[in-house]
This record gives C-alpha cells, sequence and structure tokens, in this order.
C-alpha cells in the first residue's frame, strides 16, 4: 500500500534533466497547438504519441501530459488576443480576456489566464495523487441518469449566458440540438439529417463546428472591416504603466475563491466520462458571473471570469486521470490516447497498477507537478512571443488565422467536407451574431447535446420512463432540483428587465 | 423591434420546415425502444418555433444587420472557399499564399513587403511546419 520507499524512488526517478526536457518540449509543443485553431490538446496527444513510441515509459508519459497541459493554456492565446479561440473550451476565456487585451492589457490577461490555468491543473494534480481512489469510485456511482441531471444542471447555469434575451438563446440553443442531432442515432445506429452525405455519419465534425462558429465568423468579420489594416489587432503599449502588463498578488489572490470553486467545478467533471472541459469552462463562468456582486463589470475584461474559465478547464486535464489510473477508464479522447500510450509502453492501467507499477506512477505524479511548474516558466516565455506576433498589422494577423483555421480543420479531420463545415459555420456564426442570436448558447448545447441524448434514452431505459424511479437515484434528484433552483436564480430572476443591454 | 420580430418570424418558418418537412424526410421510423431517430432534432425544432413565437409576441435583444458588412463578409468567405477549392485543384503549395494575398489584399493592405510575408513566408512556413515536422497530409 503506503510505501514511502517506492514514492521517494518513483518521484527521484521523474526529477532528473532527460524527463524536464521532455516536459519543457511537450508543453512547449502543446502550447503551439493549442494555440492553432481546429487543432486542440487531444489533437496534439494524437500526433505526439508516435513519438513516444522510442522512448522509455517515463519520459513518454511526461512527455504527453506536457502536451495535453500545454495545450489547456495555449487554446487562450488567441481567445485572448484574437477573440478567435484556439480551442472550444477557451471560447469562455475570451469573454472577459479579449475586452481586456481591447483595453491594452493583454499581457495582463494572458498571465491571468496562466496563472489561474496552472492553479486548476495543479489543483486537480494534487486530489489526484491524494484521493484518486475514493474519488474514481464515486465517479463509478454517476451511472447514465445522475450524468443526464448534471447535463441539466450545467445547461440550467449556463443559461444566465444567452444575453438579455431568453427567447433569442432558446433560438440558438435550439439550432443547437439540431445541429448536434446529425449523423447516428445513438439509440437505433440509423443515420439521420445527413442528406445522403456520408462523410457525415459520424455527425457534423466538433472541431469544424466550434471553430467556425467561434473563430472564422470573427475572422471573417474583421477582414470584412476594411478600416486601418495597419494597426495591430490589439493595441499593446509597452510604455505604459506597469500594472497594465502584470497581474499582481493582491489581484490574483482577490480571484482566489472564484478560482477555487472553478478548480472544484473542473476536478468533478473531469473525473466523469463524456462532459469535458468546454462545459466545465462555461460552467464555472456561469456560476461565477451569477453569483458575483458585479454581474455587469463581465464581459468588459474581469479578471475573475478569465480565472474561473481557465482554471475550470484547467482542472479537468488532471481529473480525466483519476479514472484512468484507478480504474483503467478512458473519461475521454485525452486519457483514451494516453492509455494506448500506456499499453504501447507495456503498462496495463487499472486497479492493480499501484501495485504492480508502483514506482512508475509515483514518478508520474513527480513529472506532472514538474509539468506544472514548466507550464507557468514556459508560458510566460510564450505568452511574450505571442503578444509580439500580434502586434503585426491585422490584415496578415487575420489573414494568416483563416489559413491557420482551414488548415487546422483539415488536418484535425482528415477530410475536406470538414473544412467546408468549418466555412459555412463562419459565415452561420455572422449571421446570429447579427441577429443577436447567443453563439454561447449554441456551443454549448452542441457540444452538450449529444452525451445528452446518449444519457438519456440509457437513463430511461433505465428507470423505464418513469419520473418516479428517479427517487432511486438521489444525486440524480437533487441535481435536478437544484437544476431548477439555477435556472430560476439565473435565468430569470437576475435577467435584466428590458430594454437593459447585457454584454453577453 | 421590427427586425426583432422578424427574426422570432424567421425562426418559426425554420421550426416548422424542420418539423414538418426535414426531420421527417430525414429520419427513420423505428418501433421499438424508448426515444425514436426523430426524437431530439424535433426537440430542437420545436424549441426554435416557441422561441420564436416568444420573441415574435415580445421582442427582446439588439440586432444589429449592416448590409454593408454582410456584403464583406460574403466576400472574404468567397475567397476562403475558392482558395481551399484551389488547394484541392492544385495544392496546399500554391493556392494558400494566394488565398492570403488575396485576403490581405481586400483587407486594405497595399504594402508588398508584408503582402510578401504574409502571402509568402506564412503559408510556406506552415506547410513546413504541418507537412515536413509533424509529417500530416495537407490538400
Amino acid at each position: 500500500m503506503f510505501d514511502p520507499s517506492t514514492i521517494l524512488a518513483g518521484l527521484s526517478s521523474a526529477f532528473t534533466l532527460y524527463n524536464l526536457l521532455f516536459v519543457i518540449a511537450g508543453i512547449a509543443f502543446g502550447q503551439f497547438v493549442g494555440a492553432v485553431p481546429g487543432l486542440s490538446a487531444p489533437m496534439a496527444i494524437a500526433i505526439a504519441v508516435p513519438f513516444t513510441f522510442v522512448l522509455p515509459p517515463l519520459p513518454a508519459i511526461a512527455f504527453l501530459i506536457g502536451v495535453g497541459k500545454g495545450g489547456t493554456i495555449g487554446g487562450a492565446i488567441p481567445a485572448i488576443l484574437l477573440n478567435t479561440p484556439g480551442t472550444p473550451d477557451a471560447a469562455a476565456t475570451a469573454m472577459d480576456g479579449h475586452p481586456l487585451a481591447k483595453q491594452g492589457k493583454p499581457l495582463k490577461a494572458l498571465k491571468m489566464a496562466l496563472y489561474s490555468s496552472v492553479t486548476g491543473d495543479t489543483f486537480s494534480d494534487i486530489v489526484l495523487i491524494l484521493v484518486a481512489a475514493p474519488l474514481a469510485v464515486i465517479a463509478l456511482k454517476m451511472g447514465p441518469v445522475e450524468i443526464t441531471a448534471l447535463i441539466f444542471l450545467a445547461l440550467a447555469v449556463i443559461a444566465g449566458l444567452v444575453g438579455d434575451s431568453m427567447s433569442k438563446g432558446l433560438i440558438a440553443a435550439g439550432l443547437g440540438v439540431v445541429c448536434a442531432s446529425v449523423g447516428i442515432d445513438p439509440e437505433h445506429g440509423t443515420p439521420r439529417l445527413i442528406f445522403g452525405q456520408y462523410a457525415f455519419y459520424e455527425g457534423l465534425p466538433l472541431s469544424a463546428v466550434a471553430v467556425g462558429v467561434l473563430a472564422v465568423g470573427e475572422i471573417f468579420r474583421r477582414l470584412a472591416d476594411r478600416e486601418s489594416p495597419h494597426e495591430p489587432p490589439i493595441p499593446l503599449d509597452r510604455d505604459g504603466p506597469a500594472e497594465d502588463r502584470r497581474v499582481s498578488w493582491r489581484e490574483y489572490w482577490g480571484c482566489r475563491v472564484t478560482m477555487l470553486r472553478a478548480a472544484v467545478i473542473g476536478t468533478v467533471i473531469g473525473a466523469l466520462p463524456g462532459i469535458g472541459s468546454t462545459a466545465a469552462a462555461f460552467l464555472s463562468y456561469g456560476y461565477t458571473r451569477s453569483t458575483s456582486k458585479e454581474p455587469e463589470s463581465f464581459g468588459k475584461g474581469n479578471l475573475h471570469g478569465i480565472a474561473a474559465c481557465e482554471t475550470a478547464n484547467s482542472a479537468v486535464m488532471g481529473a480525466n486521470m483519476i479514472p484512468l489510473l484507478t480504474l483503467g477508464i478512458p473519461g475521454n479522447v485525452t486519457a483514451a490516447l494516453i492509455i494506448g500510450a500506456f499499453v504501447v509502453q507495456g503498462i496495463q492501467p487499472g486497479p492493480l497498477l499501484f501495485q504492480t507499477q508502483g514506482e512508475l506512477i509515483y514518478g508520474l505524479f513527480g513529472a506532472m507537478m514538474l509539468a506544472n511548474v514548466t507550464n507557468f516558466v514556459v508560458g510566460l516565455l510564450g505568452l511574450r512571443l505571442w503578444a509580439w506576433v500580434v502586434n503585426a498589422p491585422s490584415s496578415i494577423i487575420f489573414s494568416v488565422s483563416l489559413l491557420l483555421c482551414i488548415t487546422g480543420v483539415y488536418v484535425a479531420e482528415g477530410q475536406p467536407s470538414a473544412v467546408v463545415v468549418l466555412l459555412v459555420f463562419g459565415i452561420l456564426s455572422v449571421v446570429m451574431q447579427m441577429a443577436g442570436l447567443s453563439i454561447v448558447a449554441f456551443i454549448i448545447t452542441f457540444i452538450l447535446s449529444r452525451q445528452l441524448e446518449l444519457s438519456l434514452s440509457q437513463a430511461l431505459i433505465i428507470t423505464n420512463g418513469k419520473p418516479a424511479a428517479l427517487l432511486q437515484h438521489p444525486i440524480a434528484l437533487a441535481l435536478v432540483v437544484l437544476s431548477l433552483v439555477f435556472v430560476y436564480l439565473f435565468g430569470f430572476r437576475r435577467r435584466p428587465k428590458r430594454g437593459a443591454t447585457a454584454e453577453s | 423591434m421590427r427586425a426583432d420580430r422578424s427574426i422570432g418570424a424567421v425562426a418559426i418558418l425554420v421550426g416548422l420546415v424542420l418539423l414538418l418537412a426535414v426531420i421527417p424526410m430525414q429520419t427513420s421510423d423505428v418501433t421499438d425502444g424508448v426515444t425514436a431517430p426523430a426524437t431530439f432534432p424535433s426537440i430542437g425544432a420545436l424549441m426554435i418555433v416557441l422561441a420564436g413565437l416568444w420573441q415574435m409576441l415580445q421582442p427582446t435583444g439588439a440586432t444589429a444587420f449592416a448590409m454593408r458588412e454582410l456584403g464583406g463578409v460574403a466576400v472574404v468567405a468567397g475567397i476562403a472557399i475558392a482558395g481551399f477549392l484551389l488547394m484541392i485543384k492544385v495544392g496546399y503549395l500554391a493556392a494558400a499564399p494566394v488565398m492570403v494575398a488575396a485576403a490581405m489584399l481586400y483587407r486594405g493592405e497595399r504594402r508588398w513587403p508584408w503582402i510578401a510575408v504574409g502571402g509568402i513566408v506564412f503559408p510556406l512556413l506552415i506547410w513546413a511546419l504541418f507537412a515536413l515536422v509533424l509529417e500530416r497530409v495537407l490538400p
């Protein structure tokens, strides 16, 4: 069980220069790929896995962990600097990060994202190291009924983000549900809404839809705006006050409650299969804004907004490893890729892993902590570089970003139809924004609907379609009640009066 | 106010077309199971219809359709679509610089050194990174 010599041996094998170099390489690669629209942390890991086949187990896994951790902060960079999130989970970060950057404080916004990302990541790693096994057992109790209720809870909290028009938010959400329905239906396996296009059997590609709606729409609008092509996309005042370029300890500490809550949300969601970091980020942002004493300051560059999103989506990363290491069950694509790398290295994840490979596991934990510190240092250097890059004229930045979006989605999906989807949803995004329809509501329902439909049909089978059966699932019942409370609190009670404007 | 009501009307129309025509034609009929393939998309379409009705009766939110901006977006989208079709036809290396340069020119960039950097250097770098370093297949 608890053998100090195994722990010490594991940690000492982690803290070597050899491992450090692979962690640094992984993080730098992850940050870069995360910053390319269309390529996400799972894609970065998929690209990196073949490179690890020739490495010993610990550096190989440490490299992949570094890629994953770097990818989470990488997505926030274009979200903050250009309002074009590199990954869907960074879309919420753009809501406050980009306004702060537009105020001439891009480095402050980027640093807050980095600090909170590392904080969330470290929190979930500590939870993984200390209480992975009991948490995994609790996670196992979360069946389809509970997952369905949890998604309803997430949707209820996120309802507060639809803007000043609930009816328009619902139109956007309805569109999200319809678009998510394209492809094979999860219960019967029959194709639907594919119009004879077999490329859409698996549904509309998530990366194409997300990048199209969140990034390409914005790029189209910025390229269509032909004024001041020589100006950089955001002002960067190098001679301005130092506090505009850094996050003070007071500002960081002032966000401690937000970050703690976001870290808990991210860790819980990360330990569960199928929900993912995008929902965690929006759930955390929605809750933070709705419970804030100054909700009107969100969407205008509030540091709490950035902290809420980045802490939550990064906390998912460490928590993903909980079911993987303790039960051998991958909770999402990233974990599934890492489990593949484990197997290639001759390691079988599961309940016996701590007994049979104790030294390696504690080495892995050591590498994770090493990766957090490295992520912080590499991030600080990298952020300055990115802030410098976007000082180029906006004509070049947005034109090259468009090419990166097309290239990234093509590489991620491997088929031309995905690029068509990307461009179509880019146009749809512009029309939706002009019509005042919330693209946040659209993308969240698009992402959550697939898992919701699967869980709901499983839950209906389990409960025979009888609502009374919920009484046998107290966790689900509590989540449903909580959802109703949140719909009232965040959806209706705190909604601005008609005629008032809301920033989201 | 009138534009906001129109959005409600358009939403009702879109929802009804989905509900009455598209979804029945594009889903299979099944006799077993707890949900039919049409259930979930129908819920989405119904949401659009009901929310559209709500929007028509009680218009809220801001609508900002600017035909000039929409026209500009159409041109940029056209450049992107044409650029991608060209990539499939003649290859990434030949088409990507043309696409980026066209987008830069439309954006109003007239300084040739910058157009050269954006139109030649960056597409080459992106191609080298994906095709040579990461060994990914590009069009």
